[in-house]
């Protein structure tokens, strides 16, 4: 997949994986790169981006193994913002999608 | 590359951000690299999976909305703000140890200060002596060439003033050993300061302070036995001078005795003999002890 196509989805991959649970930052890039490869070095950027813009919250909870880990949680902010993305997807991803196979009707 | 230098590159290349961030962004760096090597990677693949270094950093600073290219050229800035980083670290030491060590560290910091001192008047004096063998020169060309060497020699003392300084501080506060582990909460939670962890730290020193650690064992100790050596030399004029000021401060007593109202300069004479005499007796200890106590007592208080 091309680097643009994964830098706008990747937000919401992230997103989205949050969402279903707190989740922390090693965990997290596990699931992304299942998704779609990406660098793990650069997934800490961005969850650093979305915590300062408050979309996401961090807290530590201890771990059984090894230190305590920093967890990520969604915040109401980033709920909204997460809807609204999603949104902009499906109507990207369908008008996309239409245009393509009228496309290929003709 | 290890995750020492891994940590390392990286604190230097987000200087511009301030500690405690850049702190979080590491640690979490390196959870990352714990965890992916508890997973069977080695500690290599876990870095080189983090691909280029510059972007990586390029990225992060972006992240924080940093403009790249101009962060680049406040060299001075930058300094500055390592200076501010390294001050922040040393209190942050200096928190963490108990009252005894402080008050250890109060009196070893005082010998320091004297020999400082003792440093600088060691090197007027020299210059004076020097300065003075140049008097066949004219008058106007013996006065700028004494000048300029005074200057030098202040310069001169002024640097390895600093240099002792730092010397001390870097092997009794930055290296000393932590007395209570601190916990890694303490380093994460979201306060506005919080304290650096030892691993941190580490690679802190890494970065600024990369040689003067190694060779500072003997060349601490060359220093501090010329430091003795200049001070011993210092010491014979004070001691007469207080030897003066005894006979003197005795005559008065005398004197007085003998029903001549002389009270008064026998005051003085005898307060400045007891000052002097202390400074001598302060100085003679310092410079005969520090081997065991006092300002060298590295080996045992660092290990």
């Amino acid at each position: 997949m091309s680097a643009q196509f994964k830098k706008g989805v990747l937000e919401l991959v992230v997103l989205l994986i949050i969402s279903e649970q707190d989740r922390y930052g090693y965990e997290l890039v596990n699931e992304v790169s299942q998704i779609i490869d990406v660098n793990e070095g650069t997934m800490y950027p961005l969850l650093k981006r979305l915590t300062n813009e408050k979309y996401l919250e961090t807290y530590l909870q201890e771990s059984n193994e090894g230190p305590s880990r920093k967890y990520y949680r969604m915040s109401s902010l980033g709920r909204a913002y997460q809807t609204q993305l999603l949104q902009e997807w499906m109507d990207f991803h369908e008008k996309v999608n239409a245009f393509i196979q009228k496309g290929q009707k003709t | 590359m290890n995750r020492q230098k891994f940590e390392a590159i990286l604190n230097q290349k987000l200087q511009v951000l301030n500690m405690a961030e850049r702190q979080d962004i590491i640690q979490e760096y390196s959870d990352h690299i714990a965890m992916k090597m508890e997973s069977g990677k080695s500690e290599e693949e876990a870095i080189a999976d983090f691909g280029d270094l510059d972007v990586l950093c390029n990225e992060i600073l972006d992240s924080y909305h940093v403009n790249v290219s101009y962060t680049q050229e406040h060299s001075f800035q930058k300094y500055l703000e390592k200076i501010g980083a390294y001050i922040n670290m040393v209190a942050n030491k200096l928190a963490a140890m108990d009252s005894q060590s402080i008050g250890n560290l109060v009196l070893q910091f005082i010998v320091v200060l004297l020999c400082v001192g003792l440093s600088s008047m060691v090197i007027h004096f020299v210059i004076n002596v020097f300065a003075d063998s140049f008097r066949f020169l004219p008058n106007a060309l013996f006065l700028f060439f004494e000048t300029g060497l005074r200057l030098m020699g202040s310069l001169f003392g002024f640097v390895v003033g600093i240099f002792l300084i730092y010397l001390f501080v870097q092997r009794k506060i930055v290296d000393a050993p932590v007395p209570s582990t601190q916990s890694r909460n303490a380093t994460m939670s979201e306060t506005v300061e919080p304290k650096p962890n030892r691993e941190t730290m580490r690679d802190y020193n890494a970065i600024y302070v990369p040689k003067v650690q190694r060779s500072s064992d003997s060349l601490e100790e060359g220093l501090l036995w010329v430091l003795r050596i200049l001070g011993a030399f210092l010491l014979l004029p004070l001691w007469v001078t207080s030897f003066g000021l005894i006979v003197a401060a005795g005559v008065c007593i005398g004197l007085t005795f003998q029903e001549m109202m002389l009270l008064g300069p026998t005051l003085i004479v005898t307060g400045i003999m007891i000052i002097a005499v202390s400074i001598s007796a302060t100085l003679t200890s310092f410079l005969l002890r520090p081997m065991k106590t006092g300002g060298v007592t590295h080996e045992k208080v660092t290990r």
